[in-house]
């Protein structure tokens, strides 16, 4: 390799403040790949969303009251998953409608408490990252719930992946469906707080849905799956934290941006169903039968 | 011998809905016994009313437990009717076949030797073993439904649970499935099958419910499958389902 190429890429690492935002993106870019492989396979991705969205108000009151942010986002991002289905149950809106009610106005709350806090700055943060900045205390957290949600995920990956296959089945032999239904939001509220930090609460939805969704253009088996998931969002963490570290851009926009790219050549290129591959078969089969 | 299944009064609604009611039943260990009516009759709501699925009236025994033990003791099998399942699903049959062995495995699932050994004889004894390795919605229609009877083989229940395994399928798979059913049968075990032909039904099963959102009749096929009981449970007429 081109010295001067490698110099430009380990150039970030020599920075203290770096190293920090390359960790935290890192654990909570592979706690939201490990969870996005489920939220995909079953639908959820705007589970996802609303969950993300839901926890402002938990982490502003957190803040006002100087709780760590896992507690109040916990907190809302649960109590909006509960919120959900009470609304629905009780009004039979369809269920897209009544997670578009719930978490819109959790987070117009959340925008309401930022507004009469004193210091109105961190809004900023908590909207759309902060990963430059993070605190010791920020990185304790991260690490701490990144490890708790991701020992959770893998040690139960494989009922998850029952459950989200084939409930009846995991009923009949004695798994509980409703129980690892509810370990799957109690994850997905946990990996938000990590995944909030890294790039901010608007753009959590897409690490939760982009490697999942890629993956499964690529994988055809669970442990491909969550290995692909995983990797391709390492990857995309590193080249984005480095683009923006270079090109002095947004480093959360740039890691989401960098995911986005990864969806679009998986998209053209999957070896399971990608355009491309899709495209050679019609054509080779247009050429047997003719 | 103790029933496979004694049902008192069951009953299941979903919100205003109602789909089955009252439905009081001995399905006798060691049988095949047919659930047949018309669309929307109760047959699916009962056997996942038998599961404990979905919220229910009445009781149910199965092997002489309630479903929770049963479920929990691994005595039941289920398969699915092929339109609730995601065939785009990222599995591999084998993945399939060996949650079948779950109930037997650690927290982990790891599959041990034995759990292996059982995987590949269901997979045999279903004639898909050449197919282990591919993602599941690569088979034909009769192929998913052995893959799915291949898992209930492995889980090596007493109590098979099948929601319309011959809808969409291949005679040969209808063949395979149906020698298969025998043979557990044979072994004393009891299958429960929905089924939705019934000239089929009259052939395999020795016995039969006849639903039509309540239990019309529960008698051997050639008393049960009667021109004026058929009538009155497909409406008038109407023989075939659909």
């Amino acid at each position: 390799m081109d010295p001067g190429l490698l110099d430009a890429l380990l150039a970030p690492f020599a920075y203290d403040f770096m190293l920090r935002a390359i960790l935290v993106t890192l654990v909570a870019a592979v706690a939201c790949a490990l969870l996005s492989t489920w939220l995909v396979q079953m639908g959820w991705s705007l589970m996802g969303d609303a969950v993300s969205h839901s926890v402002l108000p938990g982490v502003a009151l957190a803040y006002i009251l100087g709780l760590p942010f896992a507690v109040g986002a916990a907190v809302f991002g649960i109590g909006a998953v509960a919120l959900i289905g009470g609304v629905r149950a009780a009004s039979r809106i369809k269920a897209d409608a009544a997670i578009g009610v719930v978490f819109t106005t959790l987070f117009a709350l959340g925008l309401v408490i930022v507004s009469v806090t004193p210091a109105q700055t961190d809004l900023q943060h908590i909207l759309f990252g902060n990963v430059l900045g993070v605190s010791d205390a920020d990185i304790a957290q991260v690490l701490i719930v990144g490890a708790i949600v991701c020992a959770t995920l893998v040690v139960l990956r494989r009922d998850l992946t029952l459950v989200a296959f084939d409930p009846g089945h995991a009923h009949a032999i004695g798994l509980r469906p409703r129980l690892l239904h509810a370990v799957l939001l109690g994850a997905l509220a946990l990996t938000v707080v990590t995944a909030l930090q890294a790039v901010g609460i608007i753009l959590v939805v897409a690490m939760l849905v982009i490697p999942g969704a890629t993956a499964s253009l690529i994988a055809v088996r669970w442990d491909a799956l969550l290995a692909w998931s995983v990797g391709i969002t390492v990857a995309a963490s590193m080249v984005g934290l480095i683009a923006a570290f270079w090109m002095d851009i947004s480093p959360g926009g740039a890691v989401v941006l960098t995911q986005g790219l990864a969806f679009g050549l998986a998209l053209l290129f999957g070896p399971r169903r990608g355009l491309v591959i899709r495209w050679a078969r019609a054509r080779r089969h247009a050429v047997d039968g003719g | 011998m103790t029933d496979a299944i004694v049902a008192e009064r069951l009953g299941v609604r979903y919100g205003d809905v109602r789909a089955l009611a009252d439905v009081t039943a001995r399905i006798r260990t060691g049988e095949i016994t047919g659930l047949v009516g018309v669309n929307g009759s109760g047959k699916s709501s009962m056997l996942a009313a038998v599961l404990e699925r979905v919220p229910h009236e009445g009781t149910v025994r199965i092997l002489g437990r309630t479903p929770a033990e049963a479920r929990r003791a691994g005595l039941v099998a289920s398969v699915p009717q092929a339109e609730t399942v995601d065939w785009d699903f990222p599995v591999t049959v084998r993945d399939v076949v060996t949650t079948g062995r779950y109930g037997r495995m650690g927290l982990l699932r790891i599959p041990r030797a034995a759990d292996r050994a059982a995987v590949d004889e269901a997979l045999a004894l279903l004639g898909i073993a050449d197919l282990a390795d591919r993602q599941i919605g690569e088979l034909s229609g009769g192929q998913r439904k052995r893959a799915f009877v291949a898992r209930a083989i492995a889980q090596d229940a007493e109590l098979l649970l099948l929601d319309e395994p011959f809808a969409g399928v291949d005679r040969t798979s209808e063949a395979q499935i149906t020698e298969v059913l025998r043979g557990i049968r044979a072994q004393g075990r009891t299958v429960v099958i929905v089924h939705h032909d019934l000239s089929g039904v009259a052939e395999l099963a020795d016995s039969v419910l006849l639903l039509r959102g309540r239990l019309l009749h529960h008698g051997p096929p050639a008393e049960t499958l009667t021109p004026e009981r058929i009538a009155a449970a497909f409406g008038a007429g109407t023989r075939e389902e659909r």
